[in-house]
C-alpha cells in the first residue's frame, strides 16, 4: 500500500482497525497538530488493537490520523491502517465489521474497483469515492469510521445505526479530535477535563452515560446512525440516517404465521453474515433464548463445531442462577465445544482496578461481559457472537408488559390536575414499607402518565426527584437542564412506532441498550482484544422484522426465535424465567462495601444497582 | 449568504473600543454580500464612511428607544439574520428573530460571557443559531452555561490591524526617547475595576530583576483611575525611576511603541482576548502573559514564531489543572524562540511568567526575528483571514434550515428532536 501524495504513513508491524484516533487542526489560528499527542491517544488504546499500529499525517501538518489493529479480515500487512485509497485522495481509519462487504465488494468490481487487499476497509475507501456521505446506506455491519478528503480538505466520520461502535470527538473551537474512546482523547492531553453536569446526573439517572454526552464538557459521543463533516470551519450538526422509530413507524403489520417465517429468515440471516471473518468465531452461551438459538444458528452454518463460552460463578452453584447446567445442555444439543469459566469475588477484587481503567465511561453493567470477554480470550477467540438485542428486538424484557400496564393505569392523572402529586405525597404514608423498598415507586404517578416517563420509572437508576438527595441540588437542576430527559425520551418516539410494543423497543433500542449494554460489550470486549458481535443488533434485521412487532405476543417473539435453527431449542430452555448473564456484583459489593464506609445492606438488585454506581462515581 | 442582515451593535461605526472595532470587522467583511442595517446604541465619533451595502441608524442610547427601533426596523425590512453585537441584547435579538422568522447569531467578546448570565439571556442564547466567541476560553465558557450544541459556537477570533508592522526600531526608540535599558511595555487601560491586567505584578518584579542585573525600564501606555495607586506602588518599590506612565497613547502612535519595546509584558489573569500582544507580535516584539483565559489564543502564535515567548503554561489542559477551562496547568512552555521547554517550575509560585521576560531580555534577537513573529500573527488574525471565515460562517447559517416554528431552543442533537419539543 503506498500512502496518499498529501501525506506520509508510518507503522509498526502490520496495521489496521479497532481502535481510532484523530487531530483535524482545522481554524487558521490553530497549531499544526502534535504528533504526540496523538500518539499518546492511540496508544491508550493498545488493548483494543494489539496487532499493529499505523498513523498519517497530512503535509502541512494540519491532520494526523491514528490506528490501532485487531486483524480480524485479511491478516496480511495489506489490511493496515490508515489505508489509503489507490489514488491517495482519501484516508480511512476504521473500526468495526462491514458483514455484507462481500457483496458490496462484488458490485464495486462489476462498477471498476480495483481491490489490493481483501479488507472491509477498502470497501469503504470504494464506497465512499463513488457515493460520498450516501454510502452509509449501503451499510450493514457495526463500524466507526473517518475519511479525510486530501482533495477537498474535509473529514467525513460516520457510526453505525445501533451505535454498536463508539466514536468520542472533542472540539475546542480550533482544532478537531475524535477516538474510539473518551479516556483515550483524554490520554493526548489536549482536551479539557472541565465536567459536563448533563454526564453526571445522566449517570446517576440511567446507570450510564446518556449518549451524546460524557463526564467532560468537551467530549461528545457521534450519535448512533449518524455522520459528521468537518471542514475549515469546524465540525457540522451530525446529520442522521438511521432511527429507529422510523423504521417501526413505516412497517406494514403482519399476521401470525407471516411472523414466525421473517424473524427466523432475518436471524437466520443476520447470523450468517456475522460469521463473516478469516478467524475463529465463538458464541457466549447463558442459559437463555437468544445464545442459545444463535450457537444453533452458527452450528448449522459454520463448517466446524463451534466454542461456547459459559460464565459460572461460585455464588450460584446448584441456585437457579447457575447458567452453566442448563447451557451446557444446549452445548450438547448443538455439538458445541464448551468452555464454562467459573468467576469469584477475588478474581472481582482483583480484576476491580482494571475494569474500572478499562470502563470508558461509568455504567453499573458490564461486569458480566468484563469475565465472558476474559474466558473468550483465554480461549484464544478473537470474535465471539453475543444475543445482546435479542430482548429488546423480540419483546423479551418485562418491561413490554409493565410499561405500557402502568402507563394505561396512570394516563387518567394527566387530567386531573395535581393528583399524581397527590397521590405521590399519600404513597409512603399508606405503604411505608413499600416505598422504603422500591424508592421510585412514590415518583411513579407523576411519570406513569406518559409511556416514556413509565419507562423511565422501570429503567432509571434514580428517579430525577431522588437526585437531589444523592447528588448537589444545583448541578443536578443544571444538569437535568441540560439533559432533559423527557424531551429526548419523547423524541426517541418519533415518528410514532405505532405500537406499545414498538414503542418499547425503541426506548429499550435508543436507550438502555445503545448507551449501557453496547457500550458495556465494547470497552468490556475490547479490553481483552476480543470483538463482541451482536447478529440481533443489527439494522437489516429490525427492517425485516419490523412488521413483526405490533402483533408480538409475550413470549411469542422468543419462541419464535428458539425454532430458528432447524434443530429447535430445547423446551426447557424455552420456558425457563429470564436471567440472562448474572453476575453476583451485589453481594460481592455488599462485602466490599462492609469492609469501607458505607456498611451495605443490599436485599435487591435496585439496592444493589444503586451501591454499585455509588461505588463507580467515587472510583 | 443572507440577503438581509439587521445588526443590533453596541456600537460599530462612530465607535470606540474593541467591541467596536470587532464590530466593524465582521460587519464589513459580510456587507459586500448582504444588505446590512446596523442600529448601534452608541456612536460617540461621527461616522465617516460606511461600507458599500450598509445602512447604520442614529445612535439610540434609551433601552426601550433601541429595542422599539429595532423591532420597527424588523417589521419593515424583513431581516433573514438578526446579528447580536453583545450578549445583554440577546433576548431582543432572539425575540427579534423568532418575530420576523429570521436565523439568530450571538456574538460574545470576553468577561460580559464568562459568568453565568440571567435566565433571559440564557434562553436567548440558546436560541441561536450561530454562537461566535472570539477565543476558545470564551466559547468553552458559554457552552459552561448554554445548553448548546457545541457545533453551533465557533470561534472567530479579533484581528490585528495591518498598520501593526516590523519598522524602524532605532528610529521608534528614538521617538520615545530610549536609551540602552531594556524596555517592558503594558498597554492597557488603568482601571481599578481591570487590576487584574497585571501591572502590579510588573512592577513588583521590578526589583529582583534589577538586582539580578537586568537594567530594565518599564513603560505603562494607558490610563484610568488606577494610575495613582500604580505610582505609588512604583514609588514604594523604589523603582519610581524604572517606571515610566505615559498616560493615553494615541492610536497612530501605537506602532512604535510597540517597536520601540524589547518584550510587550502583561501577566493578566482575566484577558478577555489580549488583542495588545498580538498587536505588539505583529510590530516584531515578544509578547509575554499569563496564557490563562482569553489570552491563551493571542498568546498562539508565540510558539515556533521564533522570536516570541510566553511565561506561562501551554494549551496542554490534560494534567495538573484545576479542571477549569484554560487554567492554569504544570507544563510549561516558554523562552525566546517559542520552544516547547520542559516543564520548570510548578504554577503555584506563579512566576513562569518571569522566566520568560527574563529569557527574552536575556537574548539578542536575529535580524529576521521580527519578521518571523510578524508573519506567525499574520498567518492566524489577519483581517482577510477573519474577514473569509466571517463570511463562511454566515453562508452556512443561511444555508441552515429555516428555523421558524421548530422548535428551536429545544433542539438537539440529531434531530427527530423538533417534532417532540413543539410535543
Amino acid at each position: 500500500m503506498r500512502g496518499p501524495p498529501g501525506g506520509s504513513i508510518g507503522r509498526r508491524r502490520t496495521d489496521s482497525m479497532c481502535g481510532l484516533a484523530g487531530i483535524f487542526a482545522y481554524h487558521d489560528a490553530a497549531d499544526p497538530l502534535d504528533r504526540t499527542e496523538l500518539r499518546a491517544m492511540r496508544e491508550r488504546m493498545l488493548a483494543r488493537g494489539p496487532d499493529g499500529a499505523g498513523e498519517w499525517f497530512s503535509v502541512d501538518g494540519r491532520v494526523g490520523l491514528a490506528h490501532r489493529r485487531l486483524a480480524i479480515l485479511d491478516l496480511s500487512d495489506r489490511g493496515a491502517q490508515p489505508m489509503a485509497s489507490a489514488d491517495g485522495r482519501f484516508v480511512i481509519v476504521f473500526n468495526g465489521e462491514i458483514y455484507n462487504h462481500p457483496e458490496l465488494r462484488r458490485e464495486l468490481e462489476r462498477d471498476g474497483a480495483v481491490y489490493r487487499s481483501g479488507t472491509d476497509t477498502e470497501t469503504l475507501l470504494h464506497l465512499h469515492a463513488r457515493m460520498g456521505a450516501a454510502m452509509v446506506d449501503r451499510l450493514r455491519g457495526m463500524y466507526a469510521f473517518a475519511i479525510w478528503d486530501t482533495l477537498e480538505c474535509t473529514l467525513f466520520l460516520a457510526r453505525d445505526p445501533y451505535g454498536i461502535k463508539p466514536l468520542w470527538y472533542a472540539n475546542d473551537g480550533w482544532t478537531y479530535r475524535f477516538a474510539s474512546q473518551a479516556k483515550a482523547l483524554l490520554a493526548g492531553g489536549g482536551v479539557s477535563r472541565d465536567p459536563e453536569p448533563a454526564g453526571l446526573v445522566g449517570f446517576q439517572l440511567y446507570g450510564h452515560v446518556p449518549e451524546p454526552f460524557s463526564l467532560h464538557r468537551e467530549i461528545r459521543a457521534l450519535p448512533a446512525g449518524h455522520t459528521m463533516t468537518v471542514d475549515w470551519l469546524g465540525p457540522k450538526p451530525p446529520r442522521r440516517f438511521h432511527h429507529v422509530a422510523t423504521v417501526l413507524h413505516d412497517a406494514v403489520p403482519v399476521g401470525s404465521s407471516e411472523r414466525e417465517v421473517l424473524i427466523r429468515d432475518a436471524v437466520a440471516d443476520s447470523v450468517r453474515h456475522h460469521l463473516l471473518a478469516d478467524v475463529e468465531v465463538g458464541v457466549f452461551l447463558s442459559a437463555g433464548v437468544d445464545s442459545g438459538a444463535i450457537l444453533g444458528l452458527v452450528a448449522e452454518a459454520a463448517d466446524r463445531p463451534p466454542r461456547a463460552i459459559t460464565l459460572a460463578f461460585e455464588e450460584f452453584r446448584g441456585s437457579a442462577e447457575d447458567e452453566a447446567p442448563l447451557a451446557a445442555t444446549v452445548a450438547s444439543h448443538y455439538g458445541a465445544e464448551h468452555v464454562v469459566r467459573t468467576v469469584g469475588e477475588a478474581e472481582f477484587r482483583a480484576d476491580l482496578p482494571h475494569i474500572l481503567d478499562a470502563m470508558d465511561t461509568p455504567s453499573i453493567d458490564g461486569v458480566n461481559t468484563w469475565f465472558v470477554s476474559k474466558a473468550a480470550r483465554e480461549a484464544g477467540l478473537k470474535v465471539a457472537l453475543s444475543g445482546l438485542g435479542g430482548d429488546e428486538l423480540l419483546a423479551g424484557y418485562p418491561s413490554f408488559a409493565d410499561v405500557p400496564r402502568w402507563h394505561r393505569r396512570l394516563r387518567p392523572l394527566r387530567w386531573v390536575p395535581g393528583s399524581a402529586a397527590i397521590v405521590s405525597r399519600l404513597l409512603p404514608l399508606v405503604a411505608p414499607g413499600l416505598v422504603r423498598r422500591q424508592p421510585k415507586l412514590r415518583h411513579l404517578p407523576r411519570h406513569g402518565r406518559s409511556l416514556e416517563g413509565a419507562w423511565l420509572a422501570k429503567r432509571a437508576l434514580h428517579l430525577p426527584e431522588e437526585l437531589p438527595s444523592i447528588l448537589d441540588p444545583d448541578l443536578v437542576a443544571e444538569g437535568l437542564r441540560r439533559l432533559r430527559p423527557m424531551l429526548r425520551l419523547t423524541a426517541t418516539l418519533d415518528p410514532d412506532p405505532g405500537s406499545d410494543n414498538g414503542r418499547v423497543a425503541a426506548l429499550e433500542s435508543c436507550h438502555y441498550m445503545r448507551d449501557q449494554l453496547l457500550r458495556d460489550s465494547d470497552w468490556a470486549g475490547m479490553a481483552h482484544s476480543l470483538e463482541i458481535r451482536t447478529p440481533l443488533v443489527d439494522a437489516t434485521v429490525l427492517e425485516r422484522i419490523a412488521p413483526c412487532f405490533a402483533g408480538l405476543a409475550p413470549g411469542e417473539g422468543k419462541r419464535t426465535l428458539a425454532k430458528a435453527p432447524s434443530k429447535p431449542l430445547p423446551d426447557a430452555i424455552v420456558d425457563r424465567a429470564k436471567t440472562g448473564f448474572g453476575v453476583p456484583t451485589g453481594a460481592w459489593l455488599s462485602r466490599l462495601a462492609a469492609g469501607g464506609a458505607s456498611g451495605l445492606a443490599m436485599s435487591s438488585k435496585g439496592e444493589a444497582a444503586r451501591a454499585w454506581a455509588r461505588e463507580l462515581a467515587r472510583a | 449568504m443572507p440577503d438581509r442582515v439587521l445588526a443590533l451593535v453596541t456600537d460599530a461605526w462612530g465607535g470606540r473600543g474593541g467591541i467596536a472595532q470587532y464590530n466593524r470587522d465582521f460587519l464589513g467583511a459580510i456587507a459586500p454580500a448582504a444588505a446590512l442595517r446596523i442600529l448601534p446604541r452608541h456612536a460617540s465619533d461621527p461616522v465617516r464612511t460606511l461600507p458599500a451595502g450598509a445602512m447604520q441608524s442614529p445612535q439610540r442610547p434609551g433601552r426601550w428607544r433601541y429595542a422599539l427601533a429595532a423591532v420597527l426596523d424588523a417589521l419593515r425590512h424583513r431581516p433573514d439574520v438578526v446579528f447580536c453585537g453583545h450578549l445583554y441584547m440577546a433576548p431582543l435579538a432572539a425575540a427579534i428573530a423568532r418575530l420576523r422568522g429570521a436565523h439568530l447569531v450571538v456574538q460574545t467578546h470576553g468577561i460580559e460571557a464568562w459568568p453565568r448570565p440571567s435566565r433571559w439571556v440564557r434562553w436567548a442564547t440558546e436560541q441561536a443559531d450561530l454562537v461566535l466567541s472570539v477565543s476558545r476560553y470564551t466559547r468553552a465558557q458559554v457552552l459552561s452555561w448554554a445548553a448548546l450544541d457545541p457545533e453551533r459556537v465557533a470561534v472567530l477570533p479579533n484581528t490585528v490591524s495591518g498598520r501593526f508592522t516590523p519598522g524602524d526600531r532605532a528610529a521608534a526608540r528614538r521617538r520615545f526617547d530610549l536609551g540602552d535599558q531594556r524596555v517592558l511595555l503594558t498597554v492597557g487601560r488603568l482601571a481599578s475595576s481591570e487590576r487584574y491586567k497585571g501591572h502590579d505584578r510588573v512592577i513588583e518584579a521590578l526589583p529582583p530583576m534589577v538586582a539580578s542585573g537586568h537594567d530594565v525600564l518599564y513603560l505603562v501606555a494607558g490610563e484610568g483611575d488606577d494610575r495613582a495607586r500604580l505610582e505609588s506602588l512604583a514609588r514604594g518599590a523604589g523603582m519610581s525611576e524604572r517606571v515610566r506612565f505615559l498616560g493615553a497613547v494615541a492610536e497612530g502612535d501605537l506602532p512604535d511603541l510597540y517597536r520601540a519595546a524589547d518584550v510587550f509584558v502583561m501577566p493578566s489573569t482575566g484577558e478577555g482576548f489580549g488583542i495588545a500582544f498580538l498587536e505588539a507580535m505583529a510590530c516584531g516584539t515578544p509578547a509575554v502573559g499569563l496564557s490563562l483565559k482569553g489570552d491563551r489564543d493571542a498568546l498562539a502564535p508565540t510558539q515556533g514564531s521564533g522570536a516570541a515567548a510566553m511565561g506561562a503554561p501551554g494549551r496542554t489542559l490534560g494534567d495538573g489543572g484545576d479542571g477549569e477551562s484554560g487554567a492554569p496547568r504544570r507544563s510549561l512552555r516558554c523562552g525566546a524562540g517559542g520552544e516547547s521547554g520542559a516543564p520548570r517550575r510548578g504554577w503555584q509560585d506563579g512566576n513562569d511568567w518571569i522566566d520568560a521576560t527574563l529569557a527574552v531580555l536575556s537574548q539578542l534577537p536575529g535580524p529576521e526575528a521580527p519578521e518571523l513573529c510578524a508573519r506567525s500573527v499574520a498567518g492566524r488574525f489577519a483581517p482577510p483571514v477573519f474577514g473569509r471565515r466571517a463570511v463562511a460562517l454566515m453562508q452556512q447559517v443561511a444555508k441552515a434550515d429555516s428555523p421558524r416554528g421548530d422548535g428551536r431552543g429545544d433542539r438537539l442533537q440529531g434531530s427527530g428532536i423538533r417534532h417532540a419539543a413543539r410535543a
